[in-house]
């Protein structure tokens, strides 16, 4: 029952993690994510310490400001200290998660719920304690439930804002021409991204979160013709891959979040080599 | 040997690490690749732990050989997935970061269920503990910082004409292949260093920092390179000094710290100094 429940909240976080991954991936983004999942992390420990409890809207908020900000700063450092784009990611993501880190250690110590090591591994495992009872009969868990809404929400986005999405991504400025605001995409994609780094915390930890939107995303990228095709491959990979990760990280008995980024990595080698060795023989025949 | 030998053994250490990176950052800057340096401290962790399971002790230099293993073969994959897909540059460096630090933190928390003993330093490579350091690693890494300092000095004029302008040092004749290869030894061995010093998350700010700032100051090849000195020393020295003081904080994030408050004060002083010089 544990492992049934873990699945769905890993499949829960990976789902919107994919989608909103292959987004990024097309807009050529991918480090600003890293940027925003480093950065939620001072937000939760400054609302953390204003409110005093973990599950509240306001650490909620509180994060998704501090997720939000970091985009603005790497904005502002290109634009008005006209600091090249790598640099700038790296002196934003740097400074908040550093910042994060010292608030950590200067508030809480070392044992707390808050603890260094959740940033870095997350907590998944200790998910399953908090259970949502009907009854007699155990519907979902806390997590579960936190974490359901928001992807609905961005399956939805994905769903029904498709054919917006693709125009952008495939072409910025004709899109801009059409009179569809890209800005308007650009940040309610960047605040989908603040909120799931924020709900998604718990489970894998604010450094590895880039694995999850990475990864499906490229594996999907070598299989897709399409962007249809992207979409659904990345989900059906990311799936796979918390279903795997679970399961494996139960039997070797060590933490579940790294072994799903892993599973994911070793999906992508995989598809990887099998894209290749198909490529090489349709050159082999068509020679 | 005496307790004030050895924290001066210590500043000297560290201030000799963060001025080796931030030399280094200074080139991955110039490159716009400041993000490989990120990378590379992600991706040698597995190899730092790994090392660690076979030889079962904590000695830095076996630790450094896994990691400088495992830097190579991050930056390999990098460059193979760059030339056989068609994913993005930023996209690559992410998908083989991730991956190797997954792999890392896996065999990481397997190694924290075995009773091996003196494993507990193995998470201080995540945000790094300067106290961790002994003596003798701190020399065997000074030795190596000094060597590393050396070849850049030698080759100088080199690795800078590669870092601003490749094309026309290929023209010039040089082999390109041979000083990439470089640059990625000595930035590998460096960051592989420095996570023992400020930990792996953080690694990226002792690279970035110092020459970003140096950048608001000047344009100007070798007062970019004294200013990037500077503020390197100053970050390593103050943020050591601050952490012997406050031992429970971590000295990567406070190094980082450091250095990100002067990069903004700098920021200011500039807009400042520029506005004055508008009006009058």
């Amino acid at each position: 029952m544990d492992e049934f429940l873990l699945i769905i909240t890993a499949i829960l976080v990976a789902i919107p993690a994919a989608l909103l991954g292959v987004i990024l991936l097309l807009n050529k983004s991918v480090m600003i994510g890293d940027a925003i999942s480093h950065a939620v992390l001072p937000g939760i420990v400054i609302a953390y310490l204003i409110v005093g409890t973990m599950d509240n809207t306001y650490v909620l908020i509180g994060a998704s400001i501090a997720g939000f900000i970091t985009t603005l700063l790497i904005d502002f450092f290109q634009a008005k200290l006209s600091i090249q784009k790598d640099a700038a990611i790296g002196t934003a993501t740097t400074f908040l998660f550093s910042l994060g880190v010292l608030l950590l250690a200067f508030f809480f110590g070392q044992n707390t719920e808050l603890d260094q090591e959740c940033v870095l591994f997350g907590a998944i495992e200790t998910t399953v304690i908090e259970q949502v009872l009907v009854g007699d009969t155990i519907i979902g868990t806390r997590a579960i439930f936190q974490l359901l809404p928001l992807a609905i929400i961005v399956v939805l986005f994905v769903f029904f804002g498709f054919s917006r999405l693709k125009s952008w991504l495939f072409n910025a400025s004709y899109t801009s021409l059409l009179g569809i605001s890209i800005t308007k995409w650009r940040l309610s994609v960047l605040l989908l991204l603040s909120l799931h780094a924020v709900l998604s915390f718990e489970s894998v930890g604010a450094v590895m979160l880039i694995g999850l939107l990475v990864l499906p995303g490229a594996t999907a990228l070598l299989l897709a013709k399409n962007l249809k095709e992207a979409f659904v491959y990345a989900v059906i990979i990311a799936i796979l891959a918390c279903v795997i990760g679970v399961l494996v990280g139960f039997q070797i008995n060590v933490s579940i979040a790294p072994v799903i980024i892993f599973s994911n990595s070793l999906l992508f080698i995989g598809v990887f080599i099998f894209d290749r060795s198909r490529k090489h023989k349709l050159n082999f025949t068509k020679n | 040997m005496s307790a004030d030998f050895s924290i001066v053994l210590l500043f000297f250490g560290v201030t000799l690490i963060s001025v080796t990176a931030g030399i280094i950052g200074y080139f991955n800057f110039l490159q716009k690749k400041s993000l490989i340096g990120d990378a590379v401290a992600h991706a040698v962790l597995p190899g730092i732990v790994l090392a660690f399971l076979f030889s079962g002790v904590r000695e830095s230099w076996i630790l450094l050989i896994g990691a400088i293993i495992a830097g190579f073969l991050a930056l390999t994959a990098i460059s193979f997935l760059l030339k056989h897909t068609k994913l993005k540059q930023d996209s690559v460096i992410a998908l083989v970061m991730i991956t190797f630090f997954s792999l890392g933190l896996t065999v990481l928390s397997y190694v924290q269920l075995k009773p091996l003993g003196n494993q507990a330093g193995l998470t201080d490579f995540l945000f790094g503990k300067i106290a961790a350091l002994s003596q003798n690693d701190l020399i065997f890494f000074s030795v190596l910082c000094s060597i590393i300092l050396s070849a850049v000095f030698v080759g100088f004029k080199i690795i800078f004409g590669f870092a601003f302008d490749s094309s026309f040092m290929l023209f010039k004749g040089f082999s390109g292949n041979t000083w990439s290869f470089f640059m990625n030894v000595i930035t590998i061995i460096v960051v592989s260093i420095g996570i023992q010093a400020v930990g792996v998350v953080l690694m990226s700010a002792l690279l970035i920092l110092p020459v970003t700032t140096a950048k608001l100051l000047t344009n100007n090849r070798n007062k970019l390179i004294v200013w990037t000195v500077c503020f390197a020393l100053f970050g390593a020295t103050l943020g050591t000094f601050i952490s012997l003081y406050l031992s429970q904080l971590p000295t990567g994030p406070l190094i980082s710290m450091i250095l990100c408050t002067t990069l903004f004060i700098t920021a200011v002083l500039k807009r400042f100094t520029l506005l004055a010089k508008n009006h009058g």
